[in-house]
């Protein structure tokens, strides 16, 4: 793994990225941050080149000023596919990131080549609730987010800059999601527009986004797969990876089922 | 020194053991038994208690909002407010304050203000806040767009009160094409503007501006010493933007109890004030403090705070709150002297007396009131008089 800066309006965002050749895959993480995507990164990278950017209000850097809506990271990483000059790129999206990657695919799908969309965030299925993970404390946070969540492994203290950077993103991500909660009205309704081949992947157990999101997202996305994943939370890339890795393989083939 | 009666009226008839049931708080996540006889009988019961309050000559009666929650019985501070223009006759009403960024449309805060200010005769005082965190989970709105979203709902409101209508405003999050209010406010150029809060230093230099000068309120739950310190960096930021504060611009809004000796208050008050620190105002972190509420060095400073009462910590002793200077209870020379002292050290201008607390009932809550009013405020406003000049400026920390 590279760690690359790159400068696109003003703004350097660093971009993690994981072997080497075609195809290119761009990797958008959820709320918890580029870190969580890296061993599945790492993993996906005998297939080709993984590039996992740190979205913008992340890092320790000033929040840009045109930063306020997922969409707006949707325009930026059309940007960086642009500046990269990155062509026929398999775009995967969780969580956050999915809603954002959504956006890429209805606002500015020239560059990609495939959407996957991992326990996504954008849509909503009225009057089914989400989990309320502005009130999860960092104690049931684990169990919040997965089916199996690992034993607490003892950590350094955190530093102030580690804290710092913790509550930095987090009001980005309040910024971005809060109100409406972790959906977008207008992106629901352009679905339908998509028009790359997509995989919508998503475990049983999340109970952050229920499984109901995502049958909506098969039925509006015209040329969709849909797979639900046994003993899964809402972490596939971490607690499913085999599965995950089989589909993206299936959809490279050109044959998913 | 102006006196003042700060009430929250409380639903006193809510469940105390709810963490038994599995509960972490009374606030928003709770299922509450509630009982409409109760709720009727209990604002006749605290109209009368102000009422009372300002039969007894207070300055003012203050009262303010919360969402969700059997702590207080105003989600609409200016719907009380309303009703009290009619009870109280003479005393000023303090709304401290009005979230205004919990609101979608603040020109109807102008609107009402403006009302209620026509219809006592001046007599309303106008508290923005932008209302604890909690409430951003309760209302929906967003937190990290908290302050921005004050300091243009504020705007606004004093634009809509002075500039001749109509007018366009175009802010980030509030637009309208047509600013006009009828009626216009009573107060010229508007009713006073107080700034409660619980210590923010951004707005704190905000409040203290020279086209501004609103008075700073510190809110009821911090220790003195924590109060003195907030209060003169008030001093302290008015130093700086070139003037001298006056002690009208510091208020401090203090829960109180007042009986024979400090041995009696303290076992009255014990079970009333308790139930207030750590059951009525019990909430876990996430919910006191969603992301982007306050700037990141704030929120740091908020994450390493040891916990106060119910929020994490083991449960708040009166001995300890009146040892922290956190509520004045005791005999009224006790009462006094805490009242005397903040006078002194911070130039302290007003001070809220909170009389009835958590679930203290009818009958003490009356004395307290009644005892207040006769042996702390009317003999230190005799001493204070007596006095041909306010104390010495405190030394700035």
């Amino acid at each position: 793994m590279r760690q690359d800066i790159v400068n696109i309006l003003d703004y350097d965002v660093p971009v993690a990225v994981f072997g080497t050749g075609l195809p290119n895959f761009v990797l958008l993480s959820g709320a918890g941050g580029p870190e969580m995507c890296y061993p599945f990164a790492d993993r996906l990278s005998e297939f080709g080149t993984v590039f996992v950017p740190e979205h913008p209000g992340f890092g320790l850097a000033p929040n840009p000023s045109w930063l306020k809506l997922p969409s707006d990271l949707a325009n930026f990483y059309a940007l960086l596919l642009s500046k990269l000059d990155l062509k026929d790129v398999h775009l995967i999206g969780h969580s956050l990131g999915g809603w954002v990657a959504t956006e890429m695919a209805i606002r500015s799908p020239a560059r990609m080549a495939s959407l996957t969309l991992i326990s996504s965030a954008g849509v909503k299925v009225r009057g089914t609730p989400i989990g309320d993970n502005f009130l999860w404390s960092p104690e049931v946070l684990p169990s919040k987010l997965f089916h199996h969540p690992q034993p607490p492994v003892s950590k350094p203290a955190p530093t102030d800059d580690d804290l710092i950077r913790h509550l930095k993103r987090q009001a980005t991500v309040a910024q971005l999601v809060w109100k409406p909660r972790w959906h977008d009205p207008a992106l629901q309704r352009w679905l339908p527009s998509i028009n790359v081949p997509t995989a919508i992947i998503w475990g049983r157990q999340d109970q952050l986004f229920p499984v109901g999101n995502a049958n909506l997202l098969a039925e509006q996305i015209p040329n969709s797969t849909l797979h639900i994943l046994d003993d899964c939370g809402h972490v596939a890339i971490i607690e499913q990876p085999d599965a995950v890795m089989e589909i993206i393989q299936a959809q490279l083939d050109g044959d998913v089922r | 020194m102006k006196f003042h009666c700060f009430h929250f009226l409380p639903y006193l008839h809510a469940d105390l053991n709810f963490r038994d049931k599995g509960k972490v708080s009374l606030w928003m996540v709770s299922e509450h038994d509630f009982d409409a006889e109760k709720c009727h009988a209990l604002y006749s019961r605290y109209l009368d208690e102000l009422e009372l309050v300002d039969t007894l000559g207070f300055d003012g009666v203050c009262v303010n909002e919360h969402h969700q929650t059997p702590h207080s019985l105003m989600p609409s501070p200016n719907v009380i407010a309303g009703a009290l223009t009619q009870r109280v006759k003479n005393a000023k009403i303090l709304i401290l304050g009005r979230a205004l960024p919990l609101v979608e449309n603040p020109l109807s805060v102008a609107e009402e203000w403006a009302m209620l200010d026509n219809i006592s005769g001046g007599r309303i005082v106008c508290g923005m806040v932008r209302g604890i965190g909690i409430e951003y989970h309760a209302a929906g709105s967003n937190p990290a767009e908290s302050q921005g979203r004050y300091f243009e709902a504020h705007d606004l409101i004093i634009d809509a009160w002075t500039k001749p209508g109509p007018f366009e405003f175009d802010g980030e999050f509030y637009e309208y094409r047509y600013v006009n209010p009828f009626p216009r406010p009573f107060t010229k150029p508007h009713p006073p503007v107080w700034i409660p809060s619980g210590g923010n230093v951004e707005t704190i230099a905000w409040a203290a501006a020279p086209e501004r000068k609103y008075t700073y309120c510190q809110f009821f739950n911090a220790p003195y010493e924590g109060v003195k310190k907030t209060l003169l960096s008030y001093r302290k930021a008015a130093n700086d933007w070139g003037y001298e504060a006056s002690n009208d611009q510091l208020a401090w809004a203090v829960p109180t109890y007042v009986a024979d000796t400090d041995e009696q208050a303290m076992a009255e008050a014990k079970p009333h004030i308790e139930a207030l620190f750590n059951d009525f105002m019990s909430f876990p972190k996430e919910m006191l403090l969603p992301p982007g509420y306050s700037s990141i060095a704030s929120m740091l400073g908020a994450m390493k705070a040891a916990p106060v009462g119910g929020r994490g910590g083991g449960r708040t002793t009166v001995e300890e709150l009146v040892e922290k200077g956190i509520v004045h209870i005791g005999s009224p020379e006790t009462v006094r002297h805490r009242i005397r002292t903040a006078r002194e050290e911070i130039g302290l201008g007003h001070v809220l007396a909170m009389l009835q607390f958590g679930t203290m009932p009818v009958d003490l809550t009356r004395n307290n009131i009644t005892r207040y009013a006769r042996e702390v405020m009317e003999p230190l406003r005799e001493e204070f008089a007596s006095q041909t000049s306010v104390s010495r400026v405190p030394e700035h920390v």
